[in-house]
This record gives C-alpha cells, structure tokens and sequence, in this order.
C-alpha cells in the first residue's frame, strides 16, 4: 500500500513538474506574442509595479564606478545607477555594441578614448546635446575639447569621464635623472626596461620618442596616437630590433606586476601609471615619475551615449547623468577611491564648499597636478587611441612583436 | 511479465532521472565545442562571423606563423609533463608505500594545501624566489657562490617550466597515488620472493600495473600546462607567448575563425590524447572500485 502511494505520488509529481516545464516554457512566447516585452517571469512574484524612480544603465570599466556612492546621484536627480562592468576590452565591447544588444541594454557607456567615430559610423552611439549638460562650461580644462576622436563629423560623440597623463616610472636611485623616453631604451639599462604590455601604451610612447627625436627618421610622424600603415612599420619594426636585443626584461600588465617589477628592483625604468609610483614609495623605492622632454600620452576614460536611450525615453536622463559628473561631487569621489581625474575645477569648488565631506586642499593639489601636466611645459600632449585607423595591423605587429 | 513492467517503469525513471545532467553536458559542454569547429571554418566579418565555409583561418595558422608559438607551447607541456612524472612518481610512491598511514595524509595535504592559495598569487610568489633580488640569487651570493645576481632564473623558458611544474605537480601525484593503492603489497613481496630486485619489480611489476594512474597524471598535466595563461603572463617577460595568449589576443581582436581554428586543434590534440590513455593505458580502471 505504502508502495502504491509512493507510485502514484511520483507519478503526480512527475507530471505536474512536466506541466510546470512546459508552462514556463511557453509562457513567455505568449506573451512576446502579445508584445509584452518585460521580465516574463516578473507576474509570478506579485503585482507588477511601475517603477518609481528613474534607472540608467552604465556600462562601464570598473574602476569608474563609485560604488554605493552612486546613491547620491538617486538623492540629487531620482537617477537609480544600475552599474555593469564591461572589463574596458574595447574590442569585444564594440562588438557586443554593434553586433549584439549592448546598445540597447545599456544606456551609456564609459570606454577608453578612440572608439567614437567606429561606433557612431555604425550607429551604435548617439551625438550628446551639449545644451543640456549646462556643467559642460568654462570650468572644464580647455584642453578637453579638443580630444582628436571626441568630435565626429563635428558632432560631440565623447565626453570625458576621468582622464590623466601617463609617461615613466624610475628608480631615482639607479637612474638618477630620467627626463627623456630614451631611457627605455638605452642600451647600458638593457634588461631593466619595460613598457606595458598593450599596443595602445607601448606603440604610442615609442612613436613618441622617434618623432620627437626624430630618430631613424622618423621625425614625420603625424600623430603617434595614430600611425599610418608605414608609420607602424617603422615603429614596430624598432620595437621588435630592441625587443630581440633583450631591452625589455618583460612587458607588464596589471596594477600589481606594475608595482611589484619597481620594487623588486627587476625593473628600473618603464612606461606606466604614476599611482605605481605612490604604491612604490610607500614600500620604500625612491621611485620617481618623468617628465619627459617629448610629452605625455593623455588618455580620457569617455561617455558615450547608447543608441537605447531614445527608444527608452532615457535621452533626457542621460544627459542629467552626465551633467551631475560634471557638476563636481563625482570628481571628489572617484580621485578619493581611485585617483583618477575629472577634468572640471567644479571638483575644487565642490571640495571647498564641503570640507567636511572632503580633504580640499588634497583635492587641489591633485586636480593641479593633473592639469599642469597638460600645461605644454615641455613636450605635446600626444592623446592614446584604442581604435586607431589601422587598429587591426596593430594587432597583427604586436602579435608579431610577442612572437619575435 | 510483472518483472519486465517494473523493469520497463524503472529504466524510464533512470531515464528521466538521468535526463537534465545528460542535456546539461550536452547544451553546455559538446554543443560549444561542436559549435567552435564548425565556426572555425566560417569567414570573418568585421565583427562576427558568416556562414561561408573557407579554410583561411588554418591557412592563416601557417602563413603568419601562429603555429610556431602553437609548437612552442606543446613542446613547453609535453616537457613539463615529462618532468612532473619524473618527480611525481617517486613522490607517489613514496607516499603509498614507504610513509606510515598516519603520516601519508599529513604528506597529501601538503600538497593540497597551495590551492587554497589565489592561483595568481601561488604563481607571483615564484618571482620572489627566481627574481634578480630574489631567495636565490640572495642565497647564492651569501654563500659566496656568486657575486652578481643570476639574471636568467626569471622572465624566460626556465621560469615558465618552474612555474608550470610548481602549479601541475600535485595533478601527477594524486592519480598515481591512487593506482600504487591497488598495487597489493602482497603482489610487491611476491615478485620480490621470485628474486626480482626492486628495480625490476619497479619496471616489471608496478609501473605496468599503475599505467592508468601515470597516464591519468599525465593527461591532468599536459592539459592543464596547454592551457594556463599566468605562468607564461607572470614568468615569461617578453620572450615567451603561448597559445592560450595568442587565443586572447585574438579574441580581443575580434579575430573569432582564428582562435576558434587554434582552439579545435587543441581540442584534436586533447580528444587524442585521452583516447590513446583510454584504449593504451586503460586509465578508466582507475575509476573502477577497490577489491
């Protein structure tokens, strides 16, 4: 009897689980059907709600977000910040953004600078109406709206997110002065060089050197951010010849081989971030960064916005977002967590008139730092481009060049 | 006739029971990978691929060269996995064999204890041993053996085989352990009664009847070494790239028929590799129950 009960039991189980299945399974289709196109799933936990407050989607590198202080851009304007990671691997994101539906998921986007004209050429992203982000004035750093692949067609596909001015760290105590790229390739510090592991860092500052001292004539360069087909040649062509002479001891890549290659002492010159240089002091290494007579390579973080927005009635939205960026609070936070830059003295003005929330003289000399570097005080600024007219030969020389 | 009703009723519960593990390997593991050879002979567009069926990404792997870094890498895992059944066996062995049970566990994790450790960091912490300032070289020079640093223990070949070697080791020694545990001692004191000295026994007696285990250890290994980024990323400076690197490389640059065409020539390798430890080294009896 037991044994019968148990039978019938899963019998009835199994069937209702297979109609369960088979609910669910349908379920969704028919409501497509009927062109609804939300959570099919969402009725089953209770009554459907409108939401109440605004939600934009950021689709971001991960180290722009600032986290749960996001909440004051929901206390300002209502804007509930939805942030997602898109690993800042530029290729795969354009083809998520063009091929695929981030476009549409995501509202804006936060992807290092070169990609604009690719992704406005195929539609991807949408113009900004500078007349609605009224912060974007003449407290922004001039030099910002002159970004080379900000404007397309005249048009402003890209604003700056957080940006800086990267060039060498060295070890004053082995290398005494360091004020030309030279140094990476100077044949007595052979084996204690290195450039970071990425075309768009190492190609850029070696393009750099060559033009500016004009050596094995290169000197014609136009713009090292932007090599055309013979350019690269010639530059991956050097980098290969020092590379095989063993100039290089490796090509790092990440925050902690950046850190630890100079404090090791594995490494007493390289290309890199100046955050390693504080990381390096801290641990005890007269670790210094350049000035470098040939410039710095600027780089911008950019905000580009989604083509989903329209259709989501999230244009308007978008723009408030980006004005509030500007409007100084997320300068004083993102330079707190991360260091990095927002390029707008709102952020000294945001930090004077909350000394309570912020350190403002720490913020000052933080902000001047950055700008002066743009300041032409010796070399160019020479701006990183991700997406350069020949990204895919750069791909194929830097393949190239790890294979040599 | 009631017998095969209750027959009939239970296989089509194992049936239905086993069901969703079977569409699960299935959906997630062989489709992808049935997926990845088919689309490895599909043409590149600028973002994706298109059903058009050429072979240029496996002329591609000839002509600009990819395979030299492809031979590179194999020659790199097949070394390693050489080295690591060298070292491992003996440890194996000495493990089962020679330590007293009490100990023996106390041995295994030893070994087990680096994966509790970040695999990253297990293999950045190499650097402070092999690096120009590092345990060695520090060593060395207080011993008077040197007085500049040994610059070649980093950033090379060598450094990538440590690095391989310390990661992998421990994939030999557990499967080999458990083959030598059904090498009766009995069948040891046997051969040995015969008058075989241990080295024969060793050759004649255990290594054939611990082949699944040795073969197991090898494949664990050889796979693993084939595809692991970190080492070569943390230890091989700018000389050393592999396969699995050129793969990102080529992911990232949207080079899809490319990597998939790399990728199904691994997949070869390794599908050939386990059918010869299969049908060679019978290395399914290691998962056969103890007697």
């Amino acid at each position: 009897m037991e044994r019968n009960k148990r039978k019938i039991t899963r019998r009835k189980f199994l069937g209702t689980s297979l109609k369960i299945g088979a609910g669910m399974a349908v379920y969704p289709a028919l409501r497509n059907l009927m062109g609804r196109t939300d959570s099919p799933f969402r009725a089953f936990a209770g009554t459907e709600k409108a939401p109440e407050k605004k939600e934009l989607r950021l689709w971001a590198s991960g180290t722009q977000t600032i986290e749960e202080h996001w909440v004051k851009l929901e206390n300002d304007l209502g804007i509930k910040m939805l942030f997602a990671d898109n690993g800042n691997a530029v290729g795969p994101v354009i083809s998520k953004m063009i091929f695929g539906d981030a476009a549409e998921i995501y509202d804006v986007n936060g992807l290092q600078g070169g990609a604009e004209k690719e992704l406005a050429d195929q539609g991807a992203i949408l113009p900004w109406d500078m007349s609605l982000i009224p912060n974007w004035d003449e407290d922004v750093w001039p030099m910002m709206r002159n970004i080379p692949y900000h404007l397309v067609n005249g048009k402003r596909y890209g604003i700056p997110f957080t940006i800086n001015a990267d060039s060498m760290i060295y070890n004053a105590d082995k290398v005494p002065v360091c004020d030309t790229y030279a140094y990476v390739f100077d044949k007595t510090l052979k084996g204690k060089t290195s450039m970071e592991d990425y075309w768009a860092n190492a190609v850029i500052f070696t393009a750099m050197y060559l033009k500016e001292n004009n050596i094995e004539g290169m000197g014609t360069i136009g713009d090292p951010g932007n090599l055309m087909v013979d350019e690269l040649e010639g530059v991956m062509e050097f980098l290969i010849k020092y590379k095989k002479a063993g100039q290089f001891r490796t090509f790092w890549s990440g925050w902690e081989q950046g850190v630890s290659l100079i404090t090791s002492g594995e490494v007493w010159c390289m290309t890199g971030w100046e955050p390693i240089v504080y990381a390096a002091q801290e641990k005890g290494i007269n670790a210094k960064y350049a000035v470098p007579k040939e410039g710095y390579e600027g780089w911008s973080n950019d905000l580009l916005l989604h083509k989903g927005v329209k259709k989501k009635g999230l244009y308007e939205t978008a723009h408030e977002f980006v004005n509030w960026i500007y409007s100084g609070y997320f300068g004083n936070q993102i330079m707190k967590m991360r260091g990095y830059c927002s390029p707008t003295d709102k952020v000294i003005k945001y930090a004077e008139e909350h000394p309570d929330e912020f350190d403002t003289e720490w913020v000052k000399g933080k902000q001047k730092h950055v700008h002066d570097k743009f300041k032409k005080k010796k070399g160019e600024t020479y701006w990183q481009n991700v997406r350069p007219d020949n990204f895919k030969l750069y791909e194929d020389w830097w393949e190239k060049l790890r294979r040599a | 006739m009631k017998t095969k009703i209750g027959k009939s009723k239970g296989s089509s519960l194992s049936f239905l029971t086993l069901l969703p593990p079977v569409l699960f390997v299935i959906i997630l593991g062989v489709l992808p990978l049935i997926l990845i050879i088919i689309w490895s002979f599909f043409e590149p567009t600028e973002y994706w691929i298109k059903p058009h069926l050429t072979i240029a990404a496996y002329l591609k792997f000839i002509t600009l060269g990819r395979y030299i870094t492809f031979v590179k890498t194999l020659r790199v895992s097949i070394t390693v996995t050489f080295l690591a059944l060298i070292i491992g066996y003996p440890i194996a062995y000495f493990i089962r064999k020679v330590v007293r049970e009490k100990f023996r566990n106390i041995l295994l994790f030893i070994f087990i204890i680096p994966f509790f450790l970040s695999y990253i960091v297990r293999v950045f912490s190499l650097r402070l041993i092999l690096g120009r300032y590092g345990v060695i070289n520090n060593v060395l020079i207080w011993m008077g053996l040197i007085s500049v640093p040994i610059e070649g223990l980093l950033f090379n070949e060598f450094a990538v085989h440590i690095g391989l070697l310390s990661s992998y080791l421990p994939f030999m020694i557990f499967p080999i352990v458990l083959s030598i545990e059904r090498v009766g001692d009995s069948t040891i004191e046997a051969s040995q009664d015969l008058g075989a000295p241990f080295f024969q026994t060793l050759i004649r007696v255990i290594i054939p009847l611990t082949k699944p285990g040795i073969f197991a250890g090898c494949i664990f290994v050889f796979v693993s070494s084939l595809g692991t980024t970190v080492e070569w990323d943390l230890l091989g400076g700018v000389s050393e790239f592999s396969t699995q690197q050129m793969l990102e490389s080529l992911m990232m640059a949207l080079k899809f028929p490319s990597a998939f065409a790399i990728s199904t020539l691994i997949l070869a390798i390794t599908i050939c590799a386990l059918l010869l430890g299969f049908k060679y080294a019978k290395m399914g009896k290691l998962f056969e129950t103890l007697e």
